[in-house]
This record gives structure tokens, C-alpha cells and sequence, in this order.
């Protein structure tokens, strides 16, 4: 056996200033050829070569005895080609040198050799690798027959057939190149050969060859996808992002399954594989305080969702399940599905990681809104390329809102005949004798029509005595009268008050209930709940009643017109009732103006529905500001169906000291840990 | 060593002065606000299902005039019951309708030096909070603020009942002493009338406010209203016969035209 001669000093003798300037060029693009060859890889986790976990390893050796090949120019140079069975791939792998005959020496194995006493480069040195059945990743380590100028190559390029390419560099002390992965993009097609080419033509050793068939990938999930059943997903717009659902029914008789998404693994592995699924309860991003979020006093801590189970269910795709796992072999496309059933309570978010190894998921915890490795498997946020995760979920509610309006006006006013009319010209006042029982002082401010006589500003009103503006000398006995308050919910009558006589009625103000995600036009946004106005008949002629009955929840409910009461109690179904009203009670109306004032109100805490008085919500019977209008009492009173009470503070808080349009969290936990309102 | 000392001393004397302060700062606390909350039943044995009306009044015990909330009412929701049986932890009661009133802002009224606001309050029905669609930290969060039976005053024993007042101009509470009443087991006709209604709290309800969680005349409350008439002409001297027929009469009233009587907590 003839031992190659090494030659201690390969470099050329006395380099010049152009060969300088050409050797920089020269690094700066195989650095940019490293770069690149590093960007064609996936960036996202990858299992580190350490790991062997699945592949198999196969040591190419000469079939026929070793064979060297010295050669003392390039003319010897030729190409090989061995095929070899090998456990776990059939027919064989195929390994092709080109440009450089095949070599065995003592102690390395397999690689090309153009060897000369001089160590010439003869053309480019290429080994291919070429698997009879695809596979998903393969590791190489070459190597030189010894380290340092003279024992071949430096520099390598390896790229397999799917066109992705990196380069490794030797250092001249070592003998050894970097050990290099190659992992098939997914999805994409897998890998059916790997050519190593010597970038400055020298020899190489191929060394062992790792390589991981498909069914024995220890790490099959590559990606998880969160596919929409029958509730469609999108982004959910409040805090941490991810995505949204709303799992209610659609319509009150509405009978689908609305709780379910669809979790898909994707492999590289075909059928068979199990995959093992488990659904988490991530932490509250919308706060860290209690009461909406009460176990984050040591930080951002999951197991917070209010619905349960709390978790979720993960089951087969179809099928019932009873924990928040599941085990699932993929289908002949290297798929595993399985459902998540969420919770109903808005707010609830969840997220489902997906693994082959059911130990590697069941170490996983909660960190915030996302989850991370745990036990021996170190601490990395997932994905990584052990687990797999889908976005965060969130679940969000719809309230449907039946929303009326009182019909036209009417009834408002006193009639009667005259008997006595004295008029007092020290006070320029008239006090005349009304035939009817009065509220005392209700007509104050108001207008008193006298038939042939005239009309006149009413000052005040005793139980039988109106006292008016100005001196009226001659009435005739009996003469009708018709009097009016100062009631005009729409200011258009100026002072020619009618009591808004054949008026309709106007419906709530909504502009702090709209179908929006945006909290400046939605209070209950920020609670995962969006109003709808897809139930009832709108009806704005709703039976008129003067003085809405607020005496008891039973008198406020038999002023609704609900239609759609029968869903009221449904948990699946949120209902709720809004009616634009007139006015309060006889003593809440404003009528005489020490009344006070019940702008707004609801048939009992977590009832069916609120009233809005129209009549009351209005410059001058009432001061409108920011916080108290129509639009902030609709909201409110809305609020008080979720259980909202007044001393949450906030848009809950009283009219009479309101100073935000903004539910605060006490309101937040209430509406998100409802049942139904 | 005399340096040791002076150390020493500045630091009991500050503590002590500390001490001293925070006894004046709870005293203050207790003392200082110049209303009082009282609040005394009319009897202090009742039958369980039997109304309780709770007299409350806040009082000015201060030198000088100061402004009452005017809507320190039960149904503003700033005036708030709580009940506490066999020394158990208070937990709150809502009655129906309670604290659903949103009031515009309007002139207190000025309650002069001894001078009481008065204002009556009704126990018997309790509203009561669903918790079993909640996991168990948020069902007893939930759970652990609100009565939970539907009777509030439905089992035989003790009860302590403290009201507290909100002032939504300063948002402080002033609470009442408690006032203790007890609850005992009905005996012959009035046990017969409990049996009666007290596995169904829409009686209650009804007896308490003239109707129930539906419209007057809606089949449930037909049904119930039926039932009392018929309870009450074959037990009209009951323990339980006057709450059954002012809760007929706020019925009828209601289908009438109810007079400003019915205006009442």
C-alpha cells in the first residue's frame, strides 16, 4: 500500500497586491454563499444535530476492497459509482463520485481523491448521495485525510435536490468539516439526493451519512393549523391578538355544534403516526389584577379561563371527548385531526399544542399567552421542533338586542271646564279652579289653552287650582280648558307645548352599543361581546303609556313588546330588551321639577330588559354631558342586565355622579362570568 | 452610650406617636363622617317566607347641615342589605328590582343637625346568582359576595342584617349596626301555608312585589296569584295571610293603575 506524500507547503510563493485584492473578493463571496446558503433554510426551530433521534446511520465502505488511487496528475481521475442496500431504504442508496475516483484508506472512509504529491485540484470534486426512497433531513460530516494545506479540500458546497444549498468551511488545523443538516422544506418534496462538491476541487471524504425516513421522524409535527368548523375564525382584535370565535348559536333555533375548531397536524410522516394533542387555558392578557384576572399576583399565570371546563375538550374530529387531550394517527397524508370544544364564556383563550411525544407535552407550561417546554426538554417557547402550536383562541359572545320604541304620544295633557278664574293684578297671575284632580305642581312650566279665550304660561298647579302668567278678567263659566306640561322629548315644540301630542316616540340611543369591536362605539368590547340587532320586529309603535309603571319588575316588564322572549334565559342565545320609553313613574318624571329623575331602568339586576326615558334625557330636564345622555343610559342600563350594579363605578355608576362611559373591570368580570343576561 | 439611648428613645416615642396616630386615624374613621345609619325591624321573631320590612334611617348627628344623597334608596342601589346567619360571614341580599334605578343628577336634600332620612326596605325574596357554568375559583368569587338562597330568611335560626349606605359624592360606606332577628320554625296553620310555597320562591316573590320575573299577565303569574287566593281563603289567619294579600293587592293595583303607595322598596 503506497502511502500518499503530504506536502508541508501547498501555498504559492509571493503574493501580489491584485492577488490580495482577488483573495478579499474571493472570501467576501463565499461569506455571502454562507449567508445565502444559510437563509435557504428554515428559520424556524430546528432539531439540533445532537439529536439523532430517528436517523439512521450508514458508514460507506469499499465493496471491493479498499482501493487507493495516487495519482500524479488528473488524467487518473474518474468517476464511481457504488450502490449499497441498506437497512431501511429500499432498493439502496446510490453514492456517485465524480471527478475523483473513490478512495479507502486505512483510516477514513469514502471520499474523492485527486491526491498528488502536489495536492493539484483536478476539476470540481463532486460525491452524490441519492436515496432510492425520499427522506426528510440528512446530517453529513466530511473530513480530510488529515488537517492542514495539502490534505484536500477547505471548502465545501452541499446541496440536495430540492435546490437548498449551504456551504461549510474547514479550518486548515482541523480535518474535519462542521457537522451539517439538510432538512426538506415543509411542505415541499423531500430529499432524494445530496451532492457535496469540493468548492476549490480538492479531495474530500464523505464520512458517515445520516438520514431520516419519514415514518421515523421522532419529530413529526411541523406545522398545527386551526381550521374553522361551523363558527368561523378571525383576528381577535383585543389584547395578546391571535384569533377569535364566537362559539353561540346563530339564530334562537339554531342547533349546530357552534363550540368546535378543527386542529390539523401536518407531517412529513404518512399514515400511522400518533400525534398527541393538548388543549391550555393561556393567562388573561386583558389584565393582571383581580377581580377579572385574580392568580396573577406572581405574574401573568394561565388556568384563568371562567367557563369549564377551563381548558377545553380535545376530541377525535367528530367525535366527544372528555380531557383536554387526545392521541390521533395521521391519515394517509400525514395528517392527525382533532377537535377543540371550547367554553361559552367570553373571554376564554386557549391554545393547543401538538406533539409525538406525549411526555414532551404533558411537561409544557403556561407562560403568559404562550406555552413553553418544561421538565428535562429545557425551556424554549413553543413551536419548537418537538411541539408544534396554533394561535392563541379567544372566545367572544354576541348579544342580541330587541330594540323597540314607544309609539305616538298622546294622553299628555289635563282637560276641563272652567269654574273659577280670579285674577290677582298684584302679581300679575290668574288662579283658575280646574275640574279634574291635579298632581300638584306637574304643569308648572307648562301651557294652558283656554277655548275663545287665549293661552297662558302655567306657573304652578295645586290638586284643583292652576295658577297662570298674567291677568285674565272675563272667562265664561265652563269654559274648556286644555293644559299641557313642559314635557317635549324632542325640544322641537318651543313654547308651543303640545305634550309632544302625536309624537312617535324615538328609539335609544345605540351609539356606545354598536356591532364593533371598537370600544369607543362598543362599552362591551373590551368584555368579548358585541352587540347584534338581528332579533325582533323594530317596532316603533309600541304601546304608549304616559308614565312607565316602575313600581315593580313585573309592571316594568308588561311595558316590553319582546318577541324574542323565548330566548331570554338561553345561555347559547344572549337576548336582551330595549325600549325607548317616555318618561318614569308620575314621581320620577320631572313633573313638577322637584321630582327626580329616573333617566333609565331595567326590570331587575341580570332581568330581561331596560327601559329609556326620552322625555328625561334632555336639556333642560336633565344636564347632558359626556356621561350622561341617551347614548351613556342605554349602555348602562344594558350593563345592569349583566349584572352590572352602581356601585361597580364607572359607566355603571348613577347619572348623578357618572364620570366615565368606560365599564370598569368589576363590570368586565361581571359581564365575562354571566351566564345569560 | 448615651447616643444609644437618645436612638433608642426617638424610636419608642415615634412609635408610640405612631400608635397613637392610627388609633386616631380608625377612630376618625369611625367617628368622623356625620351621618349614621340605623336600621330596626318591626318584630324580632319572624316565620321563614314571612315579609321583613327594615325601618332605615341616616341621620345628621353633626352640628351642622349637610346634603343626604337623595337617592340613598334601595332601588338606587346605594343603599345595600346584608345578612349574616349564625355568624357566618355577611353576604349581600337584592331584593327584586333593587338597584336598578339610574337617577339624573339632582339638589340633595340637606338633612338639618338630627335630622333622619327615612326609608323602608323589604326582605323576603332574594335574587340569587347563577355560579354553576363558572370553574370553581370564579364560582366561589361570584358566589362568596351574594346570598344564595332564594328565601332569604328561609331556614329557622339567627340572623344578623346590617345595611350600608354608599355616598356616591365621597364613595364612602357607612354602615349600620346590625340588628338581629330570629327566624322560627311555623307551627301548625303556618306550617301548613310554608309547606306550601316554600319549595317554590316565586311565592315570595310575588307576595313580596305583586308579580313575578314576567309580565302581569303572563300564565305563571296568573297561576301563582290563583294559588295565594286560594292559600289565603283556606288559611286567612295565618302568620302569612297579610304578606299574601298585600302581595294580591300590589297585583291587583298594578293591572289597574297603582297609586303612588306601591312606590316602595
Amino acid at each position: 500500500m503506497k502511502v500518499p506524500r503530504r506536502s508541508t507547503d501547498w501555498r504559492p510563493a509571493g503574493r501580489t497586491k491584485r492577488t490580495r485584492r482577488l483573495l478579499g473578493l474571493a472570501l467576501l463571496m463565499v461569506t455571502m454563499a454562507l449567508i445565502a446558503g444559510l437563509v435557504n433554510h428554515s428559520t424556524s426551530a430546528v432539531q439540533p444535530l445532537s439529536d439523532n433521534c430517528g436517523f439512521l446511520w450508514f458508514t460507506p465502505s469499499e465493496p471491493n476492497g479498499y482501493q487507493h488511487f495516487t495519482a500524479t496528475d488528473c488524467s487518473q481521475a474518474v468517476a464511481e459509482t457504488f450502490s449499497y442496500p441498506i437497512a431501511g431504504i429500499t432498493p439502496a442508496l446510490t453514492i456517485t463520485a465524480a471527478n475523483g475516483r473513490f478512495a479507502w484508506w486505512g483510516d477514513w472512509i469514502y471520499g474523492t481523491t485527486t491526491y498528488s504529491a502536489n495536492n493539484q485540484a483536478c476539476g470540481t470534486q463532486t460525491i452524490t448521495v441519492s436515496f432510492s426512497r425520499p427522506v426528510l433531513s440528512v446530517r453529513l460530516q466530511p473530513s480530510t485525510f488529515g488537517a492542514g494545506p495539502g490534505y484536500g479540500s477547505n471548502s465545501l458546497t452541499i446541496t440536495t435536490s430540492g435546490g437548498d444549498s449551504t456551504q461549510v468551511q474547514k479550518a486548515p488545523a482541523d480535518n474535519n468539516f462542521p457537522p451539517t443538516s439538510l432538512t426538506a422544506p415543509f411542505p415541499g418534496t423531500a430529499i432524494t439526493s445530496v451532492m457535496i462538491t469540493a468548492n476549490d476541487g480538492l479531495s474530500f471524504t464523505l464520512g458517515n451519512v445520516g438520514y431520516l425516513l419519514p415514518e421515523n421522524d421522532c419529530y413529526p409535527v411541523k406545522s398545527l393549523e386551526m381550521v374553522a368548523i361551523n363558527s368561523p375564525l378571525d383576528t381577535n382584535p383585543n389584547i395578546g391578538g391571535g384569533q377569535r370565535v364566537f362559539p353561540d348559536k346563530l339564530t334562537a333555533s339554531d342547533n349546530a355544534d357552534r363550540k368546535r375548531v378543527r386542529i390539523k397536524a401536518y407531517t412529513a410522516s404518512g399514515a400511522n403516526k400518533t400525534i398527541y394533542f393538548k388543549s391550555f387555558d393561556l393567562d388573561d392578557p386583558s389584565s393582571s389584577t383581580s377581580p377579572v384576572d385574580p392568580n396573577d399576583s406572581s405574574g401573568p399565570t394561565g388556568n384563568d379561563n371562567r367557563g369549564i371546563p377551563s381548558s377545553g375538550v380535545m376530541s377525535l374530529a367528530g367525535g366527544s371527548g372528555s380531557s383536554n387531550t387526545i392521541s390521533v394517527v395521521t391519515d394517509s397524508n400525514g395528517i392527525a385531526q382533532a377537535d377543540l370544544s371550547l367554553s361559552m364564556q367570553p373571554g376564554d383563550n386557549f391554545m393547543v399544542a401538538a406533539s409525538a411525544d406525549q411526555t414532551y407535552l404533558n411537561a409544557i407550561t403556561i407562560d403568559g399567552i404562550s406555552l413553553r417546554e418544561g421538565g428535562t426538554y429545557g425551556s424554549q417557547l413553543l413551536p419548537t421542533y418537538r411541539g408544534q402550536v396554533t394561535a392563541m383562541l379567544t372566545v367572544w359572545r354576541r348579544v342580541h338586542i330587541e330594540m323597540d320604541s314607544m309609539g305616538l304620544v298622546s294622553g299628555n295633557k289635563a282637560t276641563g271646564k272652567t269654574s273659577t278664574v280670579v285674577p290677582h293684578a298684584a302679581t300679575n297671575t290668574t288662579d283658575i279652579t280646574a275640574s279634574t284632580t291635579l298632581e300638584i305642581n306637574r304643569f308648572e312650566n307648562g301651557r294652558i289653552t283656554l277655548n275663545n279665550v287665549g293661552t297662558f304660561s302655567v306657573l304652578s298647579n295645586s290638586a284643583n287650582m292652576i295658577t297662570v302668567q298674567g291677568l285674565i278678567n272675563s272667562v265664561p263659566h265652563n269654559t274648556s280648558y286644555t293644559m299641557y306640561d313642559d314635557d317635549d322629548f324632542n325640544n322641537n315644540n318651543g313654547t308651543n307645548l303640545v305634550g309632544d301630542n302625536g309624537e312617535n316616540v324615538t328609539a335609544p340611543d345605540i351609539s356606545l352599543l354598536q356591532d364593533s369591536d371598537n370600544p369607543a362605539v362598543n362599552a362591551f368590547a373590551v368584555a368579548y361581546v358585541r352587540p347584534k340587532y338581528d332579533v325582533g320586529d323594530y317596532n316603533d309603535l309600541v304601546s304608549f303609556k304616559l308614565n312607565t309603571n316602575t313600581t315593580s319588575p313585573a309592571n316594568i316588564i308588561g311595558s316590553y313588546d319582546f318577541d324574542a322572549k323565548a330566548s331570554e334565559a338561553d345561555n347559547s342565545f344572549w337576548t336582551v330588551y330595549l325600549l325607548g320609553a317616555y318618561q318614569a313613574w308620575t314621581d320620577e318624571d320631572g313633573d313638577p321639577n322637584t321630582d327626580n329623575l329616573t333617566l333609565g331602568i331595567v326590570d331587575n339586576i341580570n332581568g330581561q330588559g331596560a327601559n329609556v326615558f326620552n322625555e328625561l334625557l334632555r336639556s333642560p330636564e336633565t344636564t347632558i354631558t359626556t356621561y350622561v345622555n341617551n347614548a351613556a343610559t342605554s349602555a348602562h342600563e344594558i350593563g345592569h342586565l349583566f349584572n352590572g350594579q352602581h356601585g361597580d363605578l364607572g359607566l355603571m355608576e348613577q347619572s348623578s355622579t357618572r364620570s366615565s362611559t368606560i365599564f370598569t373591570e368589576i363590570t368586565l368580570n361581571r359581564i365575562r362570568s354571566i351566564n345569560h343576561p | 452610650m448615651k447616643t444609644k439611648l437618645l436612638i433608642v428613645g426617638i424610636a419608642s416615642v415615634s412609635l408610640v406617636l405612631a400608635f397613637c396616630v392610627a388609633q386616631y386615624s380608625v377612630s376618625s374613621q369611625t367617628n368622623h363622617n356625620p351621618l349614621r345609619v340605623d336600621v330596626e325591624t318591626d318584630k324580632t321573631t319572624y316565620l321563614p317566607g314571612e315579609l321583613v320590612t327594615l325601618h332605615i334611617s341616616i341621620v345628621n348627628k353633626s352640628n351642622t347641615a349637610i346634603p343626604l344623597p337623595v337617592d340613598a334608596t334601595v332601588q338606587d342601589g346605594n343603599l345595600r342589605v346584608f345578612i349574616s346567619k349564625e355568624s357566618l360571614p355577611f353576604k349581600e341580599y337584592l331584593g327584586p328590582g333593587w338597584g336598578t334605578r339610574d337617577r339624573a343628577p339632582s339638589k340633595p336634600t340637606t338633612l338639618n343637625p338630627g335630622q333622619a332620612f327615612g326609608t323602608d326596605a323589604t326582605i323576603l325574596w332574594n335574587q340569587t346568582i347563577e355560579t354553576s357554568h363558572l370553574n370553581p375559583a370564579y364560582a366561589q368569587q361570584q358566589g362568596s359576595e351574594r346570598l344564595s338562597n332564594a328565601y332569604a330568611l328561609g331556614k329557622p335560626g339567627t340572623y344578623d342584617i346590617k345595611v350600608v349606605l354608599r355616598d356616591p359624592t365621597t364613595r364612602e360606606n357607612l354602615e349600620s349596626i346590625p340588628v338581629q332577628l330570629t327566624v322560627a320554625e311555623p307551627q301548625g296553620e303556618d306550617r301548613d301555608v310554608w309547606e306550601e310555597i316554600r319549595d317554590d320562591a316565586n311565592y315570595g316573590l310575588f307576595m313580596q312585589s305583586g308579580g313575578l320575573l314576567e309580565s302581569p299577565e303572563e300564565q305563571k303569574t296568573i297561576r301563582i296569584a290563583l294559588s295565594l287566593e286560594n292559600l289565603l281563603s283556606r288559611h286567612p289567619n295565618s302568620k302569612y295571610a297579610p304578606v299574601m294579600r298585600s302581595g294580591l293587592a300590589k297585583r291587583q293595583r298594578g293591572l289597574q293603575r297603582p297609586s303612588q303607595d306601591d312606590f316602595e322598596n
